[in-house]
């Protein structure tokens, strides 16, 4: 009898728990699931964005780099110009993405002190972005297929409930990650923190997004994004100047014949 | 692989409601001695029982001591006050010793029995620091699901909640397992330091920014970006020295001091395909050893207007036709200043152009040219009366040296007879980016011809140029290449005073830059090949007009974070001259940049480089970009 009662009450207290917010999100929620609505939310059919990076070395010295941003999604397929404002040395300077069938990019870059478009070699994903602590595959719009997703735990972040998942590279897709994990609001779907490691499975770096607000009817996006070098305690700070959702865009912006003219 | 029968559905649930819960550090809101609010750091342990608490936010350590005592005497460290606090099994004790330069402060972490299990001293600590060290004294195993407690009986000495998270963690995903805090001791201070400088920046802001809008505002920011002023200034100054090493001839120009002002004034309206946008580019320069170098003139000045595919421009404009970075064969639409040949400073001419893209990729441009100007080379300044060698101040003048009568080339009239005309049709496409063109133009340098004995006479001439180039990429490699037949007056080459029909053509191979050992460290790698002959093969005459026969190009390039770098340059003039140009610059605030350089030069005197390997030089450059 004993055992008996002592078994219901287990029943039961695992009924509770069944039943219990937590253990329902938690049982309800698949790493995919969180990750699709999260992406989805970052590959917007077009996007402008003008952004001032702050890049600090180990003594605290600041270098600035100011760049805006258009980018486009058609029919699944990428297509961006980025244009360096700041500082003049590359003022002018513009770089043209458009993603082949194969999902590899196809780059263009307009610089005015040789006043021609040169087609570049596409960058190693790994690559720093303007001497930042960014890699060039940072700045690339994610896609949910080339990556699986594992979700570890659920955990408060900076006062926000958060699904923290593991993003592993699927095999063929190029990237200098092993591994990445992403604290992703559960509200919200937006990342609040996302630590990225090496091949080795080392960590390589932490990015921290700050100023979180709706830029559009439910999408939410950060204005600071700090990423900040495990490896060599540098730091980069992205502030997004203007972040423009879904707005019309002339897809002759895109065209690489043209990016002489904008001079 | 995962088993879906309802025994192992129960038994997993039991085992997911059995776990510990958890051992979490978060930021909650008490009143102080002073009756406001301020925001606390709480550490908990696995079974959510609050072991600590610290004011958050604050860096000195005798800052964060106080904070401690001061809970402590409220109950809130040794006693968790805030929840639980008779069921405390961890506690966190706060010393300070000596003062001023000596103080030292530390944390004492101890289990429930009294017993020290770690401590820490606080040296320029900040909340995150304590917090993480908190966290990782907590957590020191791994968690193994094989070994999870199933009842809420811990063993204090060996603690066995190695999850840090706050809520639900299912005991039976294997995730948790990989979740596991690092095992090292030094991976668990890598992950201290993590956490420290998350705390840390998350210090500078907050994770929401405030008043959330409540619906799209894309039209507010639009229009908020509107530029005040349609204008656009940029530009360059600087300051630049450069001195010639060797053979320092008093009637020869030995350096350079130069004070140079390069400034762009532009404005555009209209959208992307309907614009009207206008250019002015003028340079002002000051060099105290060379007067002919003191100028300011305008590198191009241009009006441009966009209608759909259709962009017609009107000025004087810099044509940069060509894909290749030293050479450029098919570009010849310009008037180059060569007075140094081996850094030529391009100008724009007047010029008509119209641009029109057309369907699948295809670009067409038509340009016509209708006034010449006189190109800019290293010329003969005299004749020495006593020796009747040609007298030149330039240190690249490399014409015949002895002449009776020397007769500069003449100026040309303007009209149709010297009107300049070129077309191109291109395609951009996915894979290939190519381009045919036809120029109906001059050559780049006028041509000094004996027309009588002892009488020399400067020339331009004529030439059809038939021309193609094309870009692709492989990879990381990038391919391009470019050739063109310049046809002159002289097909056969038989006419002296008409300089040959040539071909010329380059190919360039550049990698994307290879990431170095250490972060941030780039190198990037080019290579050239760059030849010019008559239409038969033969070898053209050696001069400005044909410097290289055969040259090739190696270059590299170790960038470190963009504001440091180094360039090594090796050109080889085939089959008997050598170049090689080292350069480092550093950016040393936005925008001003150092320049250091040096150029070497050798070979026998069938090269350009060694009929000239007396230049060898320096150049420094302070330069600052608006």
């Amino acid at each position: 009898m004993g055992n008996f009662k002592k078994l219901l009450l287990i029943a039961v207290l695992s009924s509770a728990a069944l039943t219990s917010p937590h253990t329902m999100a938690w049982a309800g929620t698949s790493a995919d699931a969180v990750m699709r609505q999260a992406i989805k939310h970052l590959r917007v059919p077009t996007e402008q964005s003008r952004i001032k990076m702050i890049l600090v070395n180990r003594r605290g010295q600041k270098r600035t780099r100011i760049v805006s941003i258009s980018s486009s999604t058609t029919k699944g397929h990428d297509r961006s110009v980025a244009r360096f404002n700041y500082p003049g040395g590359i003022r002018g300077t513009a770089l043209v993405s458009h993603e082949g069938r194969d999902g590899k990019d196809t780059q263009w870059l307009f610089m005015p002190v040789l006043g021609r478009t040169r087609r570049i070699a596409t960058t190693q994903m790994g690559d720093s972005f303007m001497g930042s602590e960014l890699a060039y595959e940072d700045i690339k719009t994610l896609r949910v297929e080339d990556w699986s997703y594992k979700m570890l735990r659920k955990e408060r972040f900076s006062k926000r409930p958060c699904w923290v998942i593991e993003s592993r590279p699927v095999a063929g897709h190029d990237t200098s990650y092993g591994k990445t994990e992403t604290w992703i609001d559960v509200e919200l779907s937006v990342a609040l923190k996302t630590m990225f490691f090496d091949k080795e499975m080392r960590p390589l770096k932490v990015v921290v997004s700050q100023g979180i607000e709706q830029v559009a009817t439910g999408i939410w996006r950060a204005r600071r994004h700090t990423f900040i070098s495990l490896r060599t305690k540098k730091k980069t700070v992205m502030d997004y100047e203007k972040i423009v959702i879904n707005a019309p865009l002339e897809e002759s912006i895109f065209d690489q014949r043209r990016l002489a003219q904008w001079r | 692989m995962r088993c879906t029968s309802p025994c192992c559905l129960l038994a997993l649930l039991l085992v997911a409601f059995l776990w510990p819960t958890k051992v979490m550090a978060e930021n909650k809101r008490v009143d102080n001695d002073h009756g406001k609010s301020e925001r606390v750091l709480v550490v908990g342990n696995a079974a959510g029982w609050v072991v600590a608490g610290l004011r958050k936010g604050g860096r000195d350590t005798a800052q964060i001591v106080r904070s401690l005592r001061r809970y402590r005497r409220r109950g809130r460290v040794r006693w968790g006050a805030l929840t639980r606090h008779k069921r405390a099994r961890w506690v966190i004790e706060a010393y300070r010793r000596g003062r001023g330069r000596h103080k030292r402060a530390w944390l004492v972490l101890r289990d429930a029995s009294g017993r020290r299990q770690a401590s820490v001293t606080l040296r320029r600590a900040t909340a995150g620091r304590v917090q993480a060290w908190v966290r990782h004294q907590l957590d020191p195993a791994p968690l193994s699901v094989a070994s999870a407690p199933t009842s809420r009986a811990v063993d204090l000495q060996k603690p066995a909640w190695a999850l840090t998270s706050e809520s639900s963690s299912d005991a039976t995903s294997p995730v948790a397992k990989a979740h596991a805090p690092p095992a090292s001791a030094a991976a668990a201070g890598e992950q201290l330091e993590i956490d420290a400088l998350v705390a840390g920046e998350l210090e500078s802001g907050p994770v929401f920014a405030a008043g959330k809008p409540a619906g799209s505002s894309t039209e507010a920011h639009i229009s908020s970006d509107a530029p005040r002023f349609p204008f656009t200034l940029s530009g360059a100054v600087w300051a630049e020295h450069m001195s010639y090493l060797l053979d320092r001839e008093p009637t020869t120009i030995n350096s350079r001091n130069e004070v140079a002002l390069d400034m762009v004034l532009s404005t555009r309206v209209g959208s992307a395909t309907k614009f009207a946008h206008a250019v002015i580019n003028g340079l002002v320069r000051a060099d105290m050893s060379d007067d002919a170098r003191t100028e300011a003139f305008f590198k191009e000045a241009y009006v441009r207007a966009g209608w759909g595919p259709l962009t017609v421009l009107a000025g004087k404009r810099l044509l940069s036709w060509g894909v290749t970075d030293a050479f450029n064969p098919t570009n010849t639409l310009r008037r180059t200043d060569l007075r140094d040949p081996l850094q030529p400073q391009d100008r724009g001419l007047f010029l008509v152009q119209a641009k029109l893209l057309l369907g699948g990729a295809f670009f067409a441009e038509a340009v016509w040219a209708p006034l010449f100007e006189d190109p800019l080379q290293p010329a003969p300044t005299g004749i020495d009366s006593d020796t009747g060698l040609l007298l030149s101040t330039s240190r690249w003048f490399s014409g015949p040296k002895q002449a009776l009568v020397f007769i500069p080339a003449p100026a040309l009239a303007d009209g149709p007879e010297t009107f300049q005309y070129a077309g191109r049709l291109g395609l951009s496409a996915e894979a290939l980016d190519v381009s045919l063109s036809y120029t109906y133009g001059y050559l780049p340098v006028s041509e000094f011809a004996l027309v009588a004995p002892g009488v020399m006479q400067g020339a331009h001439h004529r030439r059809h140029l038939i021309g193609v180039d094309f870009q692709t990429t492989f990879g990381r490699v990038a391919l391009k290449g470019e050739a063109a037949a310049s046809l002159t007056a002289d097909l056969d080459g038989s006419d002296d005073q008409v300089p040959d029909s040539f071909l010329s053509y380059v190919v360039q191979l550049e990698f994307s830059s290879i990431r170095l050992g250490r972060t941030g460290h780039e190198l990037r790698l080019q290579a050239q090949f760059y030849a010019e002959h008559g239409l038969r093969g033969e070898r053209l005459q050696q001069g400005l007009q044909h410097p290289f026969q055969f040259l090739a190009i190696a270059y590299a390039e170790w960038k470190y974070l963009d504001h440091t770098g180094f360039v090594l340059s090796a050109l080889f003039d085939l089959p008997k001259g050598l170049g090689v140009r080292a350069e480092l610059w550093h950016e040393l605030v936005d925008g001003l940049r150092v320049e250091l350089a040096g150029l070497y030069l050798d070979g026998n005197s069938e090269s350009f480089f060694g009929v000239f390997r007396h230049n060898h030089r320096v150049l420094g450059r302070l330069k600052y970009a608006f």
